[in-house]
C-alpha cells in the first residue's frame, strides 16, 4: 500500500538542477534505502519528505504534509543533542512508561548505562537511544540520514538488523540514506537519484545492472568488486558464488 | 612530522601508545568514531589529557592541520567566504571538483561532503607538514572517495607529507596506508606495518578485530591450500596475485 509519494518532484538550488521530475512511492512498513551521490540531495529529500521544507509534491497517507503529520515523523541524523543528565531522565522526557522504557534498553542493550549521561555512550549507543525515542515517541515514519557511514562494520549490521526489528513488529516505515550499496542489505528496496531517479527496485536485482551502479557511484562490497573482476579475467564462471565458493574455485 | 603518544588518556581512550612515522600515511582504526574524535584532539594539542605527546620538530598550529567529521559539525553560520583562506589557488576548486561560485553560498546550504571539500582546500592551501583526516572518507561515493584518496596518496609521495587518516572502516583505509594503529573501545591493541599488525598472534586471535576484506581472503586461501598470495593492497593487486600463484 503506498504510504509515501513524491510526484515529479523539480529542485534548482543556486542554478544547479537537484531533482528533475522524481517521482517515487513508499509502502507502508518498508524499509528503503535512499541514496544520491556525495552533496547530491539526500538531506534534502529527508528534510522534505520530514515537513522542514515544505513542497507540494509530497503525499503522506494522500495528504500533504500537515503539523498533524509531523508529529508522526522522527528524523535521526549524526549529531546528536540531549537534554538530561542521565539516559533514563531522557527518555522519560518522551514517555512516563518506565516499563517500557526499560524494556527497550534492554533489548538496545544499553540497559546498563540507563543513570549513566547520554554523552558518555559511545556512538553507536548515542543512535541506538535516538532510535528508542523514536519508538517511544510512537513515530509512523523514522528517517535516518547517514549515521551508518560512522559505524564500525559490526555495529552498522546489529543496527540495520533492529531496524528490521521494528519495520517488522511495529510496521514502522523507516528510510534511511547511505552511499553503500551493502547498508541496503536488510532494505525492501533501494531508491538511487542522481537527479532523476535512475533505480527504484529490489536490492536483489540492482546487483545484476551494472551500468546503474556505475551511473548510481555507489559503494559496492570488496566482495563483489573481487568477484566481478576474477569473473573478467575468467577465473570464475558466474557472479553469484558466496566468498567460500569463490576460494574453492580459486584453489581448484 | 613524528608524533609520539605515551598513556595518553581523555575520556574512554585508556593509556594509548604509538608512534606516527614521518612522511607516511598512518591509519587509526576504531570501532567508535567518539574515540577517534577525541583522540585527534589530544593529537592537535587542542585538550589537556594525561600521559605525553612529543612532536619532532616541536609542535606548532602552523605545522598540524586538520579535518575532522567534528569540523563539519560546526559549520554552521556564515558563507563559504568566511570559512575560506584568502588568495586560494583556482586550481585548489578545480582539483577537488568545486565550482568557485560556491563561496557566496551560506555554510549551512552545504552538504557534509562540500564542507569537508571547503577544509580540504584551506588545508592544501597552508601547505601543512602533517594532515590529520578524520572521519570524511566514510560518506562519500566512490568517484569522489577515490579522488580524494589519490590527492592523499599524493601529498605523501610528491610533497613528503606526514598523512594521519582515521576511520571506522578498515577497508577504507587498508588499501592505501603504511601504518595501522588499531583502537578498540578506547585501547591501543597494536601499531604496526598495515601487513605485519594481522600477523600479530594477539590481533589474529581477538574476536572484536575485524580483518580487512583482503586479508580474509588471503588467509582463506593459504588456510584451503597453503598457497601463500603474499601482501596485497587492492582488489586490483589481489587478483594480480592470484592469477600469479595459481593460475
Amino acid at each position: 500500500m503506498c504510504y509515501i509519494s513524491v510526484k515529479n518532484l523539480s529542485i534548482t538550488f543556486n542554478k544547479n538542477k537537484l531533482f528533475k521530475d522524481v517521482s517515487f512511492n513508499i509502502n507502508k512498513s518498508s524499509l528503503v534505502a535512499l541514496t544520491t551521490p556525495s552533496s547530491k540531495g539526500k538531506t534534502t529529500l529527508l528534510n522534505i519528505i520530514n515537513g522542514n521544507i515544505p513542497c507540494d509534491n509530497i503525499l503522506i497517507n494522500n495528504k500533504t504534509i500537515s503539523d498533524k503529520t509531523k508529529t508522526k515523523i522522527t528524523l535521526i541524523t549524526a549529531n546528536v543533542n540531549y537534554y538530561s543528565k542521565t539516559v533514563l531522565e531522557e527518555l522519560t522526557l518522551i514517555s512516563n512508561n518506565i516499563l517500557k522504557i526499560k524494556k527497550y534498553l534492554k533489548e538496545f542493550k544499553l540497559i546498563d548505562y540507563i543513570n549513566m549521561s547520554p554523552y558518555e555512550l559511545n556512538y553507536i549507543q548515542m543512535q541506538k537511544l535516538n532510535l528508542i525515542k523514536a519508538l517511544l515517541n510512537k513515530s509512523e515514519i523514522i528517517l535516518i540520514d547517514n549515521i551508518f557511514c560512522y559505524f564500525d562494520k559490526y555495529s552498522k549490521l546489529e543496527y540495520i538488523g533492529l531496524l528490521k526489528k521494528y519495520q517488522i513488529d511495529k510496521g514502522k516505515t523507516i528510510i534511511f540514506t547511505t552511499t553503500n550499496l551493502e547498508d541496503a542489505i536488510f532494505s525492501d528496496k533501494i531508491i538511487i537519484i542522481d537527479k532523476e531517479v535512475l533505480y527504484d527496485g529490489s536490492i536483489e536485482k540492482i546487483y545484476l545492472n551494472d551500468q546503474i551502479i556505475k551511473k548510481s557511484k555507489l559503494n559496492i562490497p570488496l566482495e563483489n568488486e573481487l568477484l566481478e573482476k576474477l569473473k573478467l579475467y575468467d577465473v570464475i564462471d558466474k557472479v553469484t558464488y558466496t566468498i567460500e565458493e569463490v576460494v574453492d574455485e580459486i584453489c581448484k | 612530522m613524528q608524533i609520539k603518544l605515551d598513556n595518553v588518556s581523555y575520556k574512554k581512550l585508556n593509556k594509548v601508545s604509538f608512534d606516527i612515522e614521518d612522511k607516511k600515511i598512518t591509519g587509526i582504526f576504531s570501532n567508535d568514531i567518539k574515540d577517534l574524535i577525541n583522540l585527534n584532539y589530544c593529537i592537535v594539542n587542542d585538550i589537556k589529557n594525561e600521559g605525553s605527546i612529543k612532536y619532532i620538530p616541536r609542535f606548532s598550529k602552523k605545522r598540524l592541520g586538520i579535518i575532522s567529521i567534528s569540523n563539519t559539525i560546526e559549520m554552521i553560520n556564515g558563507t563559504v567566504k568566511d570559512y575560506l583562506d584568502e588568495n586560494i589557488n583556482d586550481s585548489l576548486f578545480d582539483l577537488l571538483e568545486i565550482n568557485k561560485d560556491i563561496i557566496n553560498r551560506q555554510i549551512n546550504t552545504l552538504s557534509n561532503t562540500e564542507k569537508a571539500k571547503i577544509l580540504f582546500i584551506n588545508i592544501l592551501n597552508r601547505e601543512y607538514e602533517t594532515i590529520l583526516i578524520n572521519g570524511i572518507l566514510e560518506e562519500l561515493d566512490i568517484t569522489t572517495r577515490k579522488k580524494i584518496i589519490k590527492i592523499i596518496i599524493n601529498l605523501k609521495k610528491f610533497n613528503n607529507k606526514t598523512i594521519i587518516v582515521s576511520s571506522t572502516d578498515i577497508d577504507i583505509i587498508y588499501e592505501f596506508i603504511d601504518n595501522l594503529v588499531l583502537l578498540i573501545n578506547g585501547n591501543c591493541l597494536s601499531s604496526n606495518n598495515k601487513f605485519s599488525i594481522y600477523n600479530e598472534k594477539e590481533i589474529v586471535n581477538n574476536p572484536l578485530v575485524e580483518k580487512p576484506f583482503i586479508k580474509k581472503i588471503e588467509d582463506m586461501v593459504y588456510n584451503k591450500s597453503n598457497i601463500n598470495l603474499g601482501n596485497n593492497d587492492t582488489i586490483n593487486e589481489l587478483i594480480k596475485s592470484i592469477y600469479r600463484e595459481i593460475r
